[in-house]
């Protein structure tokens, strides 16, 4: 069952907006074969632990139709988590490989 | 230091009964079921009266997501004839050794005489998907969003590998070594859901779940229940100093160390160190008066392979970045440390809330059956270590006295 109300979206855009375009290193990455019942449209999908420097650490999702590995170089970008049928389609941070 | 007349700066308690129902997916029993098994089979256990027990402290992460069931503690208080106070704590898997921590404290400040505490969950009335959902609520909910903890720990795994140089190979073989001796020692516990010995090279070829980490990798999703009934140790009038049950039979709880981190596994200043788990150990020893090197048996947190890699280490049984390498060459950490006899959550089954108890109830029954091994250690953990608690244990074959 989804969590995803609109009030929670408004409060995560606040948030979220400051780390868009936000460059670091990938420190681990797995790619996970169950995932939770609102991303399983999109699994697997990679987990991604991101050094941005002076210690600021952050776990995202990984694109769709990207790898990751330790020590590659990682952008923040506003992707689709939701999938079809959810109320409230759902977006938010994954990072991807940078230019 | 000897074992005889050991002093320690908390009064010890004594366990004069302890139950654990059967671990599994158990469709035929509710959480009501399972609690009343194991509260009823701890009272009998004890030889004591349901009415003498004075509160009940109850462990239980997801009742609430699981079976839609709330207000767990007048559940339990029901469950007796006298319907006693009762209170529910909740510390994601380490919920019922955060129930145990309580009773203890209400022992030891003398507002109770005798209590019993019982670890509780039922999981497997929902599917894999929901039940992943329901324990991914031990993490972050926003700032760890789309984790999992077989994801969570496979990260924690890869750090842990890249911080001491191990291979690839090493490392699997370590995971796999510690999932083949889990099971091995599940064989002889009654209550344990998978006990049937599986080899390192089957454990290595089971499915990925999340890289490194694989199926036979993982806990199960499990039913079960776990109970206690305590007192304070030679206390006047408690059973434990009566003439049929002197407190020289029974194993008693010498201290407990309850420490936190981060909730957020990447906001930790070393997320390959569960520093939560040190720091409850090292306060758990003091309080013991006790030294590592007086620990030669442990129920550790192996909720996933890797957590018992990292857990022998942050309890500093074994030196830092050596767990791996030590158990993928012969098996075991050190040929004097026995780590999880009971199978631990691998293979004894995981149903959270139970966990905490059912590993000091084992303990107790482990160390009573082995008068040669003095003291024992419990260490469970909250999500990927956010919170840790610690037990220290004394057997029979240490009689303990409170420091003057």
């Amino acid at each position: 069952m989804s969590t995803y109300q609109p009030a929670l979206a408004w409060r995560q855009s606040e948030k979220n907006s400051a780390w868009l375009g936000r460059r670091g290193q990938v420190l681990a990455a797995t790619l996970v074969g169950v995932g939770l019942p609102d991303l399983s449209h999109q699994a697997p999908y990679w987990l991604v632990m991101v050094e941005f420097g002076s210690g600021v650490r952050r776990l995202l999702l990984g694109v769709d139709g990207e790898s990751f590995a330790r020590g590659e170089k990682v952008e923040v970008v506003w992707r689709r988590y939701g999938g079809a049928g959810q109320s409230v389609i759902r977006y938010g941070l994954k990072v991807k490989h940078a230019a | 230091m000897k074992a005889n007349h050991h002093p320690t700066s908390a009064a010890p308690i004594a366990i004069i009964g302890s139950y654990t129902t059967a671990f599994g997916e158990l469709w035929s029993q509710s959480l009501s079921d399972l609690m009343s098994e194991a509260m009823q089979g701890a009272i009998d256990a004890a030889s004591v009266s349901p009415d003498s027990i004075e509160a009940v402290f109850v462990g239980n992460k997801a009742a609430d997501s699981f079976e839609s069931q709330h207000h767990l503690n007048a559940l339990a208080s029901s469950l007796l004839p006298h319907t006693p106070p009762a209170f529910h704590l909740e510390a994601a898997c380490a919920s019922g050794s955060l129930a145990l921590v309580t009773a203890e404290m209400a022992l030891r400040s003398s507002t109770y005489r005798r209590v019993l505490v019982v670890g509780v969950e039922k999981m497997s009335d929902v599917s894999v998907e929901e039940a992943t959902r329901i324990l991914a609520g031990a993490a972050h909910g926003e700032e760890e969003y789309g984790s999992t903890f077989p994801g969570l720990y496979a990260l924690l795994s890869q750090l842990y590998q890249a911080e001491y140089g191990i291979s690839d190979r090493v490392m699997r073989q370590a995971l796999s070594q510690v999932s083949a001796k889990n099971h091995a020692s599940a064989i002889d516990n009654p209550t344990a859901q998978f006990r049937r010995a599986i080899s390192a090279d089957q454990v290595t070829a089971s499915p990925m779940v999340a890289k490194p980490l694989r199926v036979l990798d993982c806990s199960p999703l499990s039913d079960g229940a776990s109970a206690l009934v305590l007192e304070l140790a030679d206390q006047p009038g408690a059973k434990s100093t009566s003439s049929s049950r002197a407190s020289s039979q029974v194993a008693t709880i010498l201290s407990f160390g309850h420490a936190q981190d981060k909730l957020v596994l990447a906001e930790r200043k070393e997320p390959h160190l569960l520093t939560a788990t040190t720091r409850a150990s090292q306060q758990a020893l003091a309080q013991a008066s006790l030294s590592l090197d007086q620990i030669k048996v442990a129920e550790v947190h192996d909720c996933f392979t890797i957590a018992e890699l990292l857990a022998v280490e942050d309890l500093g049984l074994v030196p830092r970045g050596r767990a791996a390498k030590a158990i993928a060459k012969t098996g075991q950490y050190r040929s004097d440390l026995i780590i999880n006899p009971s199978g631990g959550l691998k293979a004894c089954g995981h149903p959270v809330g139970a966990t905490g108890i059912k590993q000091v109830a084992f303990l107790a029954n482990w160390l009573t059956n082995h008068k040669d091994t003095p003291f024992g250690l419990t260490h469970n953990v909250g999500g990927t270590g956010a919170t840790a608690i610690v037990h220290i244990l004394a057997g029979p074959a240490a009689t303990i006295k409170k420091k003057p």
